[in-house]
Formats: C-alpha cells, structure tokens, sequence
C-alpha cells in the first residue's frame, strides 16, 4: 500500500513538471492563437484551422500521432553539428510538447472571445487620445482581455492540470488490451 | 497510360489491396462503428444521469440535494480517465464480493493485502471471447462513460433549469399550473435552449473519450490500430510484410475524429436554429 503511494506521489512530481513547462509556454502562444483567431485573411485560416485540429481530436490520439509521426520521420536519428536529436522522442520532451500544443488551442479559443470583448469605446478612446498601436495594446487591450479571460482561463486550467494528469498517464501507459476487472 | 496503370498495377500492389480489405481490416473498419455507438449510447445514459442528478441537486429534499451536488462536484473534480477506469473495475469488484457472499461457501476470505481472493465460484464472465463478456465490457464502457460525463450534463442543466425566466414561471402560476405542471410544461421545454450549448460541448467530449475505451479492453478502433495492424509486419504468411505503420492508421483515426467532430458540429448549428425557434435569445 505504502508502496503504491509512494510511486503515485513520484508520478506527480513527472506531472507537476508537464504542467510547469506547458502551461506557461501555452498561455503565451494562446495570445498569439487569439491575434490569430480575431484577424482578417490567411492567418484567421491557419490559426482557425490550428484550433480546429487540436480541439476536434482527441489528445490521446495526438500523443500518439506525433510519437509516431516524429519516429517515421527519423527526427530523432538526426545529428547537426554533432549534436544528437534523440531527446526528440523521450517522453519527457514529447509530451510536454503535444500538452503545449494542445492547452494553445483550447486557451486560445477563450483568449479570442475575450479580444472580441475588449470594449470598443476604450479602443477609440485611446485612439483619439493619439496612443500608438503598441501602447493600445499595453494599456487597453491586454489588460481588458485578460480581466475578461482570467474567470474562464482558471476554470480550463482548473480542469486542464487534470487533463495534463490523465495526458501523461496515458502517455506512460499505452494501451493494455487485455485490462479487465 | 494504360501501360503505366499496368506497371503500377504490380503484385505487390494487389497484395497491398487484398491487405487492406482482408479481415482484420474490416473488422478495423466496422469498430468505427463501434465508437460511434458507445457514443450515441453514452450520450443517453449521459443525459439521463444528468436529468436526475440536476432534480437531486436542484430538490428541497436535503439529502437528495447533498447527494446531487457531491456527485456533480465529485466527478467533475476528479479526472474522468480514473473514472473511466474506476467505475468498471469497481463494478466488477461489487458483482464479485456479491457471489462470493452467496455461492461461496461461509467464511471464505474476500481479501489478502489489496488483492481479491474469492472462490472459484465469485469469478464470472471468465472466457474473454464470449457474447456476454464483450457486452458487458461495452456495458460497463458506455455506463462509465455516462457517470462521468452525467455530471458535467447535471451541472449544465442545472444552470439551465435556473436560467429560464422567473416570469415565465410566475405567469404559469399565475394562471393556476400546479408546480409539476409549470416544471414540465414551462420550466422544461424552455430550458433546452439553454443547455444546448453545454449539451453540445460535452457530446463532443464523449466523442472525443471514446479513444480512450481501448484502455478498458473494448475492441474500437484505436484498439485495432494501435495494437493489431499498426505494429510492423515481419512475417509473410500472417499478412502483407511491413514496416512499422502506426503512424497512418493513427492518421486515419485522426481524419475519423476531425470528421465526427466536424459532422457533430453542423448538426448542432442546424438544432440551435430549430430549438431556439419562437423564443427570445441572442
């Protein structure tokens, strides 16, 4: 018994990591996804498409597909100036990274309807008050959109960090065919 | 042209197409099904879980409400793949102690440590191949399933039940309904376009849990591709010789998923028009 929660709280520590390295990378390429999601033309495609391909598909699958897809194409046979490529395929490098690509897309659909919502008065506002496009962002847009993110933001993470728990799990674990009671 | 399609047209290439539509691949083929299936059918038992655990929560009943709300914030707490695991294994636990204590005989000890002992008599289900046994798999899969995702249904419906206009309810009072009759009559009909939304989001969720079911033993899809056929092929007179080809049929379940997900999708755009006609939303 002791036994086995000792092993569960060792397995946390792996857990506390994936979350520690992919939730923070994740916030920050979300606000890009967001810029993204709220343009006009090629790049509203490409991030819609982005978030399409993270949240209709299953993680499960993903860790699976770019484990396999990064094996087939030998990334981690590569070698570049004598530097070796093989941390590409260990879990602790992999998983992090599909659990990063994955929290951007869910985030960033959250990011982007916050944007929507910034208060269009505030913009024009600040434009009349002659503000250039960067000091908008710092001072109107950036903190208005995460003061409207921030409540929906926590409830994903809320139960985004079990996600990540049960991601690495799965990844740890592949599937067991024959697991019955 | 004609001679290229003949060159291209090579045994090795009949092979491959007699590979592609032998029997394990339709039968990879038919667990789509499979998965489409567990679903549709989880989505019921989802619903229904949810109706009764929003009326539990929502009673003036103390203890029905106390245990509605702990099953809600319970499950929805706790990550659904342990659930998912949990619920069957734990069924299975009940079922076994239960003929123990009926077809054993007294006194035979239940556990040593954590482990279950029994007699030969508490085992059931034993020959893994059998009719009964795939059913109950994909009984104890879809109930799972249910349970867990129920609880998100609840809450979604709870806060539906409470979003329909006081004054929808206050009128149908008015004109002499009785409480049952202003729960079903008013309350109900107008809470789906509420729900919608919720409902909708947690069907794509359970679409996407699906994939998970190869780890409770259900033979889908992601079970045929992960263990069957994507594994390299070395040897000639199992099937077509191949290297390791995870990675495409990962693909194809990915392109099954997006397409679902897609397909789900239109279908809830189209139902958000029809469901929320004659009423007054954004």
């Amino acid at each position: 018994m002791i036994e086995i929660f000792s092993d569960l709280i060792w397995g946390a520590r792996i857990s506390l990591y994936f979350i520690a390295v992919s939730l923070p990378l994740g916030f920050l390429a979300a606000i890009v996804m967001a810029f993204g999601l709220t343009s006009r033309g090629p790049t509203y495609y490409l991030a819609s498409s982005y978030v399409y391909f993270f949240r209709g598909s299953p993680l499960f699958i993903q860790l699976y597909f770019f484990y396999f897809l990064a094996r087939s194409l030998g990334v981690h046979k590569a070698e570049l100036w004598g530097f070796e490529f093989d941390f590409l395929l260990g879990t602790l490098f992999i998983a992090p990274f599909v659990l990063f690509l994955n929290t951007t897309a869910y985030s960033a659909v959250i990011f982007a309807n916050a944007l929507r919502a910034v208060p269009k008065g505030d913009l024009e506002a600040a434009e009349a008050y002659g503000f250039s496009p960067l000091k908008k962002f710092w001072r109107i847009t950036w903190p208005s959109m995460i003061r409207i993110a921030w409540p929906a933001y926590g409830l994903y993470q809320r139960s985004g960090v079990f996600v990540f728990e049960h991601g690495h799990r799965l990844f740890f674990h592949p599937a067991d065919p024959n697991a019955r009671g | 042209m004609f001679e290229w399609f003949l060159s291209f047209w090579s045994e090795d290439w009949q092979a491959f197409f007699i590979y592609i539509t032998g029997g394990a691949h339709q039968a990879f083929y038919r667990a789509f099904l499979l998965n489409i299936f567990v679903t549709a059918v989880s989505a019921i038992f989802a619903l229904g879980f949810g109706i009764a655990g929003a009326s539990m929560a929502r009673s003036s009943n103390p203890i029905g409400s106390t245990v509605g709300r702990l099953y809600i914030n319970m499950v929805r707490g706790i990550p659904d793949v342990l659930f998912i695991i949990f619920f069957p294994l734990a069924l299975t636990l009940i079922i076994k102690i239960v003929r123990t204590w009926t077809l054993c005989e007294a006194g035979t000890p239940l556990f040593e440590g954590i482990n279950f002992i029994g007699c030969e008599a508490s085992n059931f289900l034993t020959s893994p191949n059998s009719w009964a046994a795939y059913f109950y798999n994909l009984l104890m899969a879809c109930l799972s399933l249910g349970i867990v995702f129920g609880a998100f249904a609840a809450n979604v419906i709870r806060g539906a039940l409470s979003a329909v206009p006081e004054a929808q309810l206050e009128t149908a009072r008015a004109y002499g309904l009785r409480e049952r009759q202003v729960f079903w009559r008013i309350q109900v009909p107008q809470m789906w376009v509420y729900a919608w939304g919720g409902l909708t989001n947690i069907w794509m969720l359970i679409v996407k849990s699906t994939a998970l079911l190869s780890l409770l033993g259900i033979q889908e899809a992601v079970w045929w591709a992960l263990t069957k056929l994507g594994p390299p092929q070395p040897r000639a007179f199992v099937g077509y010789v191949h290297g390791d080809w995870t990675v495409f049929y990962i693909f194809i379940l990915l392109i099954f998923f997006l397409m679902f997900t897609y397909v789900s999708e239109t279908g809830f755009a189209w139902g958000k028009r029809r469901i929320g006609r004659g009423m007054l939303t954004s």
